[in-house]
């Protein structure tokens, strides 16, 4: 699948701001998060991320996410808009 | 509500003087973030990959601003193709802007701090971490080849005789009279006989333009405060991806701006287990070998001029790269 750069979402608070870039085939997701509550909510935000990346069929990728606080319904609208927009799908 | 759109830059004046900065000059873009009224109450600037002038209008912090501003300006860099953006901030500023996900890539007390947003300096360390070769003593020595003169070589030979392997860092800028490529290949031709040297490249962190306005400091302060920007940022980031525990300079008898530069390492470096050394220049007769000395040469054709100052190596480059065109 070809993957564009594309990213979505606002550095503002309760928001998160995700971008996506392409991947050599078969590297898998390669995340990196920061997050303002990565020690409280670290690994559920990751979670969340992949799960959604894999629904909306990214397998190999960079992703980098800047958290603000975003919950679970943002994070998850922000990387699918990401991930439509890295697939040239809006 | 708050509406962002592109603004003259002078127009953001009033209220960065209300901030207690002064206008960026020459920026490329200039976002003004207004409310209900029309009324400015927050700006940031696109200069390159530089963000400048950034200003919240003090009656309305704590609204979150900052982070509306910069997702505009961030969004109009990526579309712009750019992936890193950088600013500078005052040390004690930083948790704000990593708070908004950007990084420090070195701070510099007590002028400022350089902030990063993207993998940019990741990058280029993993790219240091590539030519890396191990061994027990490793240098630097840091060049702008503009072009590489005999004074450069006896440089890179004297520093070579005291390590096992000795990193030649080509400034990448391009503000000079010879392109990156040109310097880069005439300091390659130039330093082919000597084993344990390997060139690298400066990228965007080996004394770039990544400096601040003077507002930071004011003029008097400019060039030490640049120094002490270029020397941390050696020594937090290039230094240890290399393994580099000394780094050599060359005496300083002409510009008192680098006579300042090559104090500030002597300063700052060692903090860092990092070893100073100065060697004396090369002379030819009086004179020590100036790269500007040589651009005199080059530019007025004259041969000979340049054969007394330069290599054969760079004299043949020019001869069959530069004055063939």
């Amino acid at each position: 699948m070809i993957i564009n750069k594309a990213y979505a979402g606002t550095l503002e608070s309760s928001d998160i701001f995700v971008e996506i870039e392409p991947a050599d085939e078969g590297a898998g997701i390669e995340l990196k998060l920061t997050s303002a509550v990565y020690k409280q909510f670290g690994p559920q935000i990751e979670e969340v991320i992949l799960e959604t990346l894999k629904a909306n069929g990214i397998e190999d990728a960079k992703v980098t996410a800047n958290d603000r606080g975003a919950v679970d319904c943002t994070i998850r609208a922000r990387v699918e808009v990401a991930a439509l927009r890295a697939k040239g799908e809006v | 509500m708050y509406y962002i759109e592109e603004i003259r830059s002078a127009k953001a004046t009033e209220l960065l003087k209300k901030c207690g900065l002064s206008l960026p000059e020459n920026v490329d873009y200039t976002a003004g973030l207004f409310d209900d009224n029309w009324q400015l109450v927050a700006t940031a600037s696109l200069k390159g990959d530089m963000i400048q002038g950034v200003a919240v209008d003090p009656d309305f912090q704590g609204e979150d601003l900052t982070g509306k501003l910069l997702t505009h300006i961030i969004s109009r860099a990526k579309d712009k193709g750019m992936d890193s953006l950088h600013l500078f901030t005052k040390p004690d500023k930083t948790s704000q802007f990593e708070g908004l996900g950007f990084k420090a890539v070195a701070v510099a007390n007590p002028y400022a701090a350089l902030m990063e947003w993207g993998g940019g300096i990741d990058a280029y360390k993993r790219s240091l971490e590539a030519a890396k070769v191990s061994a027990a003593k490793s240098g630097a020595v840091v060049m702008n080849c503009n072009p590489f003169t005999k004074g450069h070589k006896f440089l890179v030979e004297q520093a070579a005789k005291a390590v096992d392997v000795l990193y030649v860092i080509v400034v990448e800028e391009e503000k000079s009279l010879f392109s990156f490529k040109d310097r880069f290949s005439m300091a390659c031709a130039g330093t082919s006989h000597l084993d344990n040297v390997i060139l690298v490249p400066g990228g965007r962190y080996a004394v770039s333009a990544l400096t601040f306005p003077s507002y930071f400091t004011g003029e008097a302060d400019l060039a030490k405060a640049h120094s002490a920007m270029d020397a941390e940022i050696f020594a937090q980031q290039i230094a240890p991806a290399l393994g580099i525990s000394v780094r050599f300079v060359g005496t300083e008898p002409f510009s008192e701006v680098t006579a300042v530069y090559n104090e500030v390492l002597k300063e700052r470096l060692p903090k860092y287990g990092i070893e100073v050394c100065e060697i004396e220049r090369l002379t030819d007769g009086a004179l020590a070998i100036s790269a500007s000395r040589v651009r005199q040469c080059y530019e007025a054709g004259d041969i000979e001029g340049l054969a007394a100052l330069v290599p054969s190596t760079t004299l043949d480059y020019i001869k069959e790269n530069l004055w063939n065109e």
